[in-house]
């Protein structure tokens, strides 16, 4: 079973950390990453830049138009993500529970994505 | 350079909608789909179930409390993501149009209403693709 797993940032918290805490938690969640593409159980996944760094393309009746910013304002975006190819709910929540840096969201893949 | 596109609509309308994989949409979807994988410019991406299904763990402390739903409850949700990778900013932007675009012709329950574009981490970038 596929799941998509987000992890759940601030630009807020990453702005306050030190380059010695940036330099850390860069090399526990590559461990992460690495130790779970290894074992087959992660297939990609990507860290984003700052939540301020985004742009929003947004219908607005038959056009769109672009806005600097988040799809919504929140305190929390997603600050990286990664795909897991695990037995079940129960795996996917073992590894989410692993990831060393903060809190996450862990979501099936479609039931389209599931079968291919 | 590489960005996420991340699709995001009303989910009370995608699920309104029928079976996957019949719908003249999902044909439309896929046209567009192999074109920009062809051209190199789409890298990869999922579709994702509702935010319905979605469990968040997060830290108190030094314990890890696990939560029904999606980390942010809000009216328009994502539902799917892509990775691109093209020259720069505007072209990503071309890009996010053309799929609004795609989706103006679909019917209306199937429509992405906003597409957030964000740069892929530099560093994260360089050591893995999907």
């Amino acid at each position: 079973m596929k799941f998509m797993i987000m992890f759940v940032g601030s630009d807020e918290v990453r702005q306050k950390r030190d380059p010695e805490e940036d330099r850390k938690a860069y090399a526990l969640a590559g461990k992460w990453f690495e130790d779970l593409e290894k074992a087959g159980k992660i297939k990609g996944g990507h860290e984003l830049d700052r939540a301020s760094t985004a742009k929003t393309v947004r219908r607005r009746g038959g056009q769109t138009v672009v806005v600097d910013g988040p799809f919504i304002e929140a305190k929390e975006s997603i600050g990286g993500y990664g795909i897991l190819d695990v037995s079940g709910w129960d795996e996917a929540l073992e590894i989410a529970k692993s990831w060393p840096l903060g809190d996450v969201e862990v979501r099936p893949l479609s039931a389209r994505e599931q079968a291919s | 350079m590489k960005y996420l596109l991340l699709l995001t609509g009303n989910e009370a309308d995608w699920q309104a909608r029928g079976e996957p994989g019949a719908s003249e949409a999902q044909a439309r979807l896929k046209v567009w789909w192999d074109e920009h994988v062809k051209a190199g410019r789409v890298v990869g991406g999922h579709e994702l179930a509702a935010t319905g299904t979605a469990t968040t763990l997060r830290r108190d402390g030094d314990r890890i409390v696990i939560v029904d739903g999606p980390f942010a409850e809000t009216k328009e949700a994502i539902g799917g993501y892509i990775v691109i990778d093209v020259p720069d900013l505007d072209a990503a932007i071309a890009l996010a149009r053309t799929w609004l675009g795609f989706d103006a012709r679909c019917h209306r329950l199937e429509r992405t209403e906003a597409i957030e574009i964000r740069p892929i981490g530099v560093k994260a970038a360089s050591a893995r693709t999907t």
